[in-house]
């Protein structure tokens, strides 16, 4: 007897301690993991100013966010490429109204290859010939070894490339990044059914700086001095993510569900506001993007000022 | 102690809750059944045609108010359930149909515009990349480059030949086309080869009756095509052959698309009826997700998983072949790894080891069951894997060499403890042991040197790189190593059990008659725990089937179909994974992803189930022996 009432008084006070401190605003924001690092900055930031605020930042992917808003399971979606037909057509749908989406960073992707590649700059035809099997860009044939590269013509080296075979890694089919490449870089061909998936940038970049003949395309906040990031060749000459007419640059987005006519909540427009403040911009730049072009409409005003 | 009547009662109501639990686990699992059933059951439906009216003007189909819920408005869109008999049909007219004109192909974006000679009998032009110029193909048949300004190449040397034709349908995404002759539809596609840009025409269909009618081709590549008999088909380009529509009308003139599943038959009195196809036409399903498919811009057919399309244009890719045979390799693997082990353990622990040894041994070789298969996955990831795809055979020298090991313990003498002992065998075989354990595999690997010196040229990689065989990282030997460590405590504990469950009379009785224990273990023991060590078997097969973890972490992810165990696999379980967070509820995707897990929970259920049948058979077979 004595033991269970024991048992008891300690069930009463666990349960009397879970009942945590008072209740908070939470904001859910889930979708890319291009963004998780930069939006996770904003978060804490936005929290030190704020702490009445939690946040709940999952990054696997943007393709997890149309679902997540339409349900209403997050109120913050954060994509790195913008919302396909279907998705916006599925949202509609469900909610009744168009998805909300502001253009909040520019970023681009860059190719990365192991330190030991002698390799320079691709074309994009030879990018394509690569990573597709398809070839929908116009490559004549497909390459499996970096030497085979040489004939081409597409491609710029430093010496001789080893005549090792290409390991071609990519994100998991869930990443905006893998929608963004396969539209822009493979001219919506598919895939080779050999190219890995991993489920992060990370791992690909771990992965990269582990193989001598790994060719990986990855956030431009993910390269590190492990690997090689290289130049897409456009006629003579190479063009790097910083370039601006560096084809493979994207812009960085953020949806709401906010109805027509009426203003996003609060918490959200706050955090808005937060991001488009000069601390906000400042995060940006440190986390190696370009801020959105400022003559994009619907801007973070808009949306937040309406009555 | 409790008074006989407690104790009874106490047994009875342990025996009711243990009966409650286990009928509600039954229950569970049966639901999960019943839920994957349902969510894949209308992948099963077979064609039919129903009536429909649409409401409104064709514009307000398009513009989409909002309706359902957006999973059964996908469902419809995609055939899979009926909008109903009375209830209009109010889908958005952008899931369906191609936008493409007969003449204005795609081409290239910022490509410079294909200059549109007036040529006569010109049905097909496509721009291409570069200075390339313009892809032109005429109802004569030929096709060939013509350049920004005019006809580059010889009018009289075409690039190549085409069946000839009066007209042509784009297909959504604007690579392929349908090319209607008189008595036949063919269908073709653009190839960029190494001898440039061919047309090659992928399948035909012939209209035996003649052609009268083509309709647009949809985003799932369907195609309607009105014969001279009044008979409309259906064609799914590319999973089966043409299907006869039973429309229950006759003298149709012409068919065509106003929704992805919704068509518009014009009779030859004039009227029109509005009909909707729900389902798949018979085989195409099982095409789909197992036979190789033609698409669009593959050189033959192939198995090809890849369902995220980068525009509503592109065909989502579904084939459950690649996924299947993955899981099934790298199990095999870890299977195989780990049965010679885990069976010579359990055969020494149940029947060689005396009792007091065994209950001490046993659970600490289960509790690696309890190890966190991630954790292992993550190790492997960092440490393991460079080291197998650089030093593969000093590894496997490495492993072969290390049972011999065991081989040291002869050095230890067999004796019981007796005065005047210091030392207990169990430190005398630690202190025998590891240096055998550490002589072993350097042993080991100095073989495996040697034997990648005499057989490979000095280095298995570059051995591997010089043949083009794919060696990275992510292969499934790495996974099999890692499930091995996972399957190996299942299949040694039902072995171990199986061996120790056999009758003791049995064997003593064959070893007092001067067999040897392993004699008698091999000819008394081992016949009868046979069928137990096989189910032991198929439950550690099972158990690696439906890991997920590992392969998401070091397979590679890639659907690969080749046998190749270096090269990167796919598991069902990893895919699942990956891809339901972005699957829409209710969608084709989704439920192609349930029918997947179906699968996968019918293949391991099977297997367990064998296993406990084959387990229970033998163990009654030996309670009636004993008596």
């Amino acid at each position: 007897m004595k033991r269970s009432r024991a048992v008891l008084w300690v069930f009463a006070v666990v349960a009397g301690l879970a009942g945590g401190p008072a209740r908070s605003e939470t904001l859910s924001i889930v979708g890319s993991e291009s963004m998780a690092a930069l939006v996770t900055q904003w978060a804490e930031a936005y929290q030190a100013v704020n702490p009445s605020i939690t946040f709940e930042i999952q990054g696997t992917g943007s393709a997890s966010a149309p679902p997540a808003l339409a349900e209403g399971t997050a109120n913050i979606g954060a994509m790195s490429r913008p919302m396909s037909d279907l998705e916006r057509s599925a949202f509609r749908r469900r909610a009744g109204y168009e998805p909300l989406g502001l253009t909040v960073a520019e970023d681009a992707l860059t190719i990365i290859v192991n330190p030991a590649n002698p390799i320079i700059a691709v074309s994009l035809i030879a990018l394509d010939a690569i990573f597709s099997v398809t070839r929908r860009c116009g490559g004549p044939e497909n390459y499996s070894a970096w030497g085979s590269l040489m004939a081409s013509g597409d491609a710029k080296w430093r010496v001789a490339l080893p005549d090792i075979p290409m390991l071609r890694l990519s994100r998991t089919a869930v990443s905006g990044s893998y929608g963004f490449f396969k539209r822009v870089g493979l001219c919506d061909g598919d895939f080779q059914p050999s190219v890995v998936e991993l489920p992060g940038f990370v791992p690909i970049v771990n992965a990269v700086a582990d193989s001598p003949g790994a060719i990986a395309y990855v956030g431009s906040g993910f390269v590190t001095p492990l690997v090689k990031p290289i130049g897409i060749l456009i006629g003579d000459t190479v063009l790097y993510p910083r370039d601006e007419a560096y084809p493979l640059s994207r812009r960085l987005y953020l949806y709401l569900s906010a109805a027509p006519g009426q203003a996003a909540s609060p918490t959200e427009c706050g955090f808005l506001k937060f991001i488009e403040s000069a601390q906000g911009l400042a995060i940006l730049h440190e986390a190696g993007f370009r801020p959105a072009p400022p003559d994009l409409s619907p801007g973070i005003t808009d949306v937040c000022s309406k009555p | 102690m409790f008074a006989p009547n407690r104790r009874r009662s106490a047994d009875r109501l342990l025996s009711r809750v243990i009966r409650a639990t286990s009928a509600v686990v039954f229950l569970v699992l049966g639901g999960m059944f019943v839920q994957m059933v349902i969510v894949a059951w209308p992948l099963l439906q077979e064609l039919r045609v129903a009536e429909n009216a649409p409401q409104g003007s064709l514009h307000d189909l398009a513009t989409g108010e909002s309706g359902p819920r957006a999973s059964r408005e996908q469902a419809l869109g995609e055939g899979l359930v009926r909008a109903g008999p009375k209830k209009p049909v109010r889908q958005t007219i952008n899931v369906g149909i191609s936008d493409l004109t007969n003449e204005a192909a795609a081409g290239f974006p910022g490509a410079a515009s294909c200059a549109k000679p007036d040529l006569p009998q010109l049905t097909l032009s496509f721009t291409l990349p570069g200075a390339l110029g313009c892809l032109a193909a005429f109802s004569s048949g030929e096709y060939r480059i013509l350049g920004a300004e005019g006809p580059a190449e010889d009018p009289s040397n075409p690039v190549g030949l085409l069946p000839t034709h009066h007209d042509v349908r784009t297909v959504p995404g604007g690579r392929s086309w349908l090319l209607i002759g008189d008595t036949a539809v063919h269908w073709v596609h653009l190839r960029f080869t190494s001898e440039g840009p061919v047309l090659e025409e992928l399948k035909i269909m012939p209209v035996y009756a003649g052609t009268v009618d083509v309709s647009q081709v949809t985003r799932e590549r369907w195609v309607l095509i009105t014969d001279a008999e009044g008979a409309v088909w259906l064609w799914p380009l590319l999973t089966g052959s043409p299907y006869r529509l039973d429309l229950g009308v006759a003298g149709v003139t012409s068919a065509s698309w106003i929704g992805a599943r919704n068509l518009r038959v014009v009779l030859a009195d004039g009227h029109e009826r509005f009909l909707e196809l729900v389902g798949w036409p018979p085989g195409t399903l099982v095409t789909r997700l197992f036979k190789p498919v033609q698409y669009e811009g593959y050189p033959h057919p192939t198995h090809v998983w890849q369902p995220s399309a980068s525009s509503a244009d592109e065909v989502a890719k579904y084939n459950l072949v690649p996924l299947l045979s993955g899981t099934l390799e790298a199990a095999l693997i870890a299977v195989l790894l780990s049965l010679p082990v885990a069976i010579g353990s359990a055969i020494y622990v149940g029947f060689f080891l005396s009792s007091r040894r065994r209950e001490q041994i046993k659970p600490a070789i289960e509790v690696i069951a309890s190890f966190p298969t991630v954790v292992l996955g993550g190790l492997a990831a960092v440490w393991l894997a460079p080291l197998v795809v650089n030093d593969l055979p000093q590894i496997v020298g490495a492993g072969m060499l290390l049972p011999l090991a065991a081989l040291a313990a002869v050095a230890v003498p067999n004796t019981t403890r007796g005065a005047g002992d210091r030392w207990s065998r169990p430190f005398l075989l630690c202190v025998v042991l590891v240096p055998a354990v550490i002589a072993c595999i350097w042993l080991g690997v100095q073989l495996g040197n040697l034997a990648e010196h005499a057989w490979f040229g000095g280095s298995l990689s570059d051995w591997f790189s010089q043949r083009n065989i794919p060696a990275s990282q992510f292969n499934a030997v790495i996974v099999g190593m890692v499930l091995g460590i996972a399957v190996l405590p299942v299949i040694f504990s039902l072995t171990e059990d199986a061996i120790n469950e056999c009758p003791r009379a049995a064997a003593l009785g064959s070893q007092a008659l001067g067999a040897s224990k392993w004699q008698s273990f091999r000819d008394v023991v081992l016949p009868v725990a046979l069928p137990a060590i096989i189910s032991a078997v198929m439950l550690g097969l099972g158990r690696a089937v439906g890991e997920t973890m590992v392969f998401l972490m070091l397979s590679g992810n890639a659907p690969d179909l080749n046998l190749n165990p270096m090269d990167a696999v796919r598991n069902l379980g990893a895919t699942l994974a990956i891809e339901l967070p972005e699957a829409a509820v209710g969608g084709l995707h989704f439920r192609i992803l349930f029918f997947a897990a179906l699968i996968l929970f019918a293949a391991t259920f099977l297997l367990n189930t064998v296993a406990q049948v084959i387990r229970q058979r033998q163990r009654s077979k030996h309670t009636d022996q004993i008596g």
